[in-house]
Formats: C-alpha cells, structure tokens, sequence
C-alpha cells in the first residue's frame, strides 16, 4: 500500500502550492537577472561612476556595428558590471570608460590640453610631447576668456581663445574648477564654465570636448581647508558631469587615477596636497590613454 | 731720456697687462663643468620644500626662450607648481650665447614672479632673490631662498672638479658668485 500510495503521488500533477513556488522562484530568477543587468553605477564619496557610458537596456549589437560611443567597455572596478555598447546612443551623463587597448602619445597630436597649473605640472612632468597644452598658473573660467597666457611666436601673450582660433584641434581636454572653489557661487561657476565650454565649440565645432574632473586634494589638505577640501572639489565635478550630459561632452573621471581608499588624493602625489609629482601624472597620463572616444 | 725711460716701462706694464688678459679669459672659459652633475648636486644638498622633477629638453625649450644653437648641454629640475623652486644649469657653446641664455633665465624668473604673484605670493621672496651665476660657458640658476647654501655646495663643486680639471687655477675656490 505505501508502494502504491508512493506512485500515485509520483505521477499525478504537483499541488497547486507547489506551482505557486516554483512559478514565484523563477520570478525572483528573473528579476535578479534583471537588477544585475540595471544595476545603478557604483558611488562612494569622491568616487563618481566609472561604469560603461553607452545607455542601458537597449541590447547588445553585433560586434561590427559601428558606434558613436566608446569603443570598448572595459570596467574599472571589479563590482561594475559591462554594459553593452548601443549603436548611436550615447550615454553622456556616464563617464568615459576604460577602453581594452591604451592609446599612445601619437593619440594627442592633434590634441590641446587647457588648464591650470595641475595641467601645466602634467605638461611638464609626463604630457605627451605631441600635444599642445594651453596652461596658466591660477587659471580660471572667467580669466580663460580675458587673461593673455599664451606665448605666440612673436613672444607676445595672447589669450586662450585667441590661440584656438590660430590652431585647429580635434581633442580638447580641459580642466577647471580648483581655482574656483572659494567663489560664493557655485551656479555662476558652472555658468561660466558654459560659456567656456560653448566660445571653444564655436571655434571648434567639430573637436571631442573632454571635461576632466576635478583632482581631489589630499586627505590633510582637505581636512585642514575651508575651501580646498574635497568636499567643495566633489560638489564642482557633479556639476561639470551634469553640463557633460547637457551639452554632449565627454566627462572624464580622472581623479579615479589619484585617489587613496579613503577617496583623497594619495598621500604619496604631492608635496602641497594639490599638485601632482610625476609618479601620479605618469597615472593621470595612463588614465589618458585607456579612457577615449575614438582612436 | 728720462721721458724714454717712463715711455718704455708703460709700454712693458701695458704689454704685461695684455698679455696676461687672455690667460685671465682662459681660466674663464677653458675649465668644463659636468652639467647633469651640477644640477643634481644642487638637486640633493638643498632643502627645497617640493619634490624636484627633471624635464626634457623639449620642455625646457617651452618655458625658457633659448635658441637651441646657443646650447650643448643643459639640465632643468622643475617643481610640480607647489613651489617657485627651480634648478637650471647651461652650457653654451660661448660666452656671447651664455650670455644670451642667461637673459632667456632672466626672462623665466619674471614670468614665474607674474605666475605666482597672485597664486602663491608666499613664493615670490624666492623669485625676487634667485641664485644666478654666469661664469664663462655656463649659466647656473637656483630657485631656493637658500642662496648661501647653493653658493657653498657650488663651491665644493668646483674645488673638488678643479682637482680633476687640468684647469689654470686648479683647486682654487670658484670665482663668479
């Protein structure tokens, strides 16, 4: 009787619970898959997302199909999770991602680096030879326009503006903002930086236009610092990679390449707690290489 | 004849002193200095506040207005732009182009008192007071606030090439300072 009993049980169609359970596992299957593959970037403190820039959800296309975005989607950290790249969607709210294959100084023949002197330490200490950089010590978004900076060949100081219309750039990488962190305003910072970002599209209307972060400072400058401090430095890059996603401009996240686990700038970079030795624009040039648009 | 006799013994000084010119020009410019060492002498022995870092030549071509003929060897340690601090040491192929590159190291100090007057104003005592020595060949410039110390390491410097260099003054303290 309990052989019998047995089959019978066996072979007859499961109780309705026991559908109701299997139908609600495969439901938490999928919607686990579904959380995995829309997973919200990572963030931590200073650390902005570094997570693959091409939008999300719209499928992955052939290999060969030709994109506008980055090309490669190589992640960073070990918890982000590839997104696929979307033909003609890119994601400009994201930062640039880490490509597979690095770039090499020819890369940035055709580029222009404008910034203060952290860009004008990078120049002299690790920046590509090929490049042109278009550098002041203390350099602002409002002096950018005004302050003449830029030796010509006659040995006269031009303004940067002035010398971009003499050249023609395909890459323009820019960093602002470390000078402008004691200004009461940080809406007239953005704005201004705008207006930057809008006179070089207007002489170079074809350049990539890379908005770098802002490099944090160290952890003691930071700490010891009502203005420099990391605190005012995170809250300006939130808003230069929310002008990127406004006006379609490649936000680069370098600070990423400098920091400590605490998110400061290492100990080790500098000297002052702002200015990077050569070991860490040797980072800051590596990051360069591997976070790109199109080689 | 006591007039010939005054007349001959000026010509002899003058003579003496003429001929004693050109030696005075050789001891000058006929002693070689070991550029790279020099620099990184300076480099070690005095207490910058930042990390020097030394750059190319192409580099150095950037911020200092040299025409590279002017120059057989050089070597510049910059700072990461915390600091003023500087080193610059040139040998130039005479000394007419040294003296050209020592206006080129002039033109550099005033382009970094215009950079740091309104950053780091803190570092301007430094650029008001460079050390910049012109001897010869060689153009030395240290940006330090320790002159005193950059004089007496290049001194050491000397002293201790002039027992190597067959030079017309050999182990004499260096002049030019």
């Amino acid at each position: 009787m309990e052989s019998s009993s047995y089959r019978r049980q066996y072979s007859s169609s499961p109780p309705a619970y026991f559908r109701l359970a299997l139908v609600l596992l495969l439901l938490a299957v999928a919607l686990g898959a579904l959380a995995a593959f829309f997973r919200p970037a990572y963030t931590n403190g200073m650390q902005d997302s570094n997570t693959p820039a091409m939008s999300p959800g719209a499928g992955s296309p052939p290999a060969e199909q030709p994109i506008t975005g980055p090309t490669a989607s190589a992640p960073d950290r070990q918890d982000e999770v590839p997104v696929p790249p979307v033909a003609g969607a890119y994601d400009y709210s994201r930062p640039v991602p880490a490509a597979e294959v690095a770039v090499t100084d020819d890369y940035f023949q055709d580029s222009v680096f404008i910034g203060d002197s952290r860009t004008k330490g990078f120049q002299m200490l690790s920046g590509p030879r090929q490049a042109t950089y278009y550098t002041s010590t203390g350099l602002k978004v409002d002096t950018i326009l005004t302050k003449p900076v830029v030796k010509a060949a006659d040995g006269k100081k031009t303004t940067i503006m002035e010398a971009l219309r003499q050249e023609s750039f395909k890459k323009v990488y820019i960093m602002l903002g470390i000078n402008e962190l004691g200004w009461a305003y940080s809406d007239l910072f953005i704005k201004k930086y705008g207006e930057v970002i809008a006179e070089i599209q207007k002489i170079e209307p074809e350049a990539e236009i890379y908005l770098q972060s802002i490099l944090p400072v160290s952890g003691q400058k930071s700490q010891s610092d009502q203005v420099f401090n990391n605190t005012n430095i995170s809250k300006y890059n939130g808003l230069i990679r929310q002008m990127a996603a406004e006006k379609s401009l490649y936000y680069l996240d370098v600070a990423q390449c400098v920091l400590d686990q605490e998110g400061n700038l290492a100990s080790d970079a500098s000297t002052d707690g702002i200015h990077l030795n050569k070991d860490y624009c040797d980072r800051w040039l590596a990051y360069l290489k591997l976070h790109y648009v199109a080689p | 004849m006591e007039m010939h006799r005054t007349g001959g013994l000026l010509l002899m000084v003058f003579l003496v002193i003429m001929m004693a010119l050109p030696g005075c020009n050789k001891a000058d410019t006929d002693f070689t200095l070991d550029v790279d060492a020099c620099a990184e002498t300076l480099r070690e022995t005095i207490a910058f506040q930042d990390t020097l870092t030394a750059i190319s030549d192409q580099m150095i071509a950037v911020i200092y207005p040299i025409d590279a003929q002017d120059v057989v060897k050089q070597k510049v340690y910059v700072s990461s732009g915390a600091t003023a601090e500087e080193i610059a040491v040139f040998e130039a192929v005479d000394v007419a182009a040294a003296q050209r590159i020592e206006t080129a190291v002039w033109q550099r100090v005033a382009d970094q008192k215009t950079s740091f007057q309104d950053y780091v104003p803190a570092e301007l005592p430094k650029l008001a007071d460079p050390f910049l020595s012109v001897n010869g060949k060689y153009v030395i410039l240290c940006i330090s606030g320790h002159n005193e110390a950059v004089k007496t390491e290049l001194n050491k410097l000397f002293n201790k090439q002039g027992e190597k260099l067959s030079r017309g003054d050999k182990g004499q303290p260096y002049h030019g300072f």
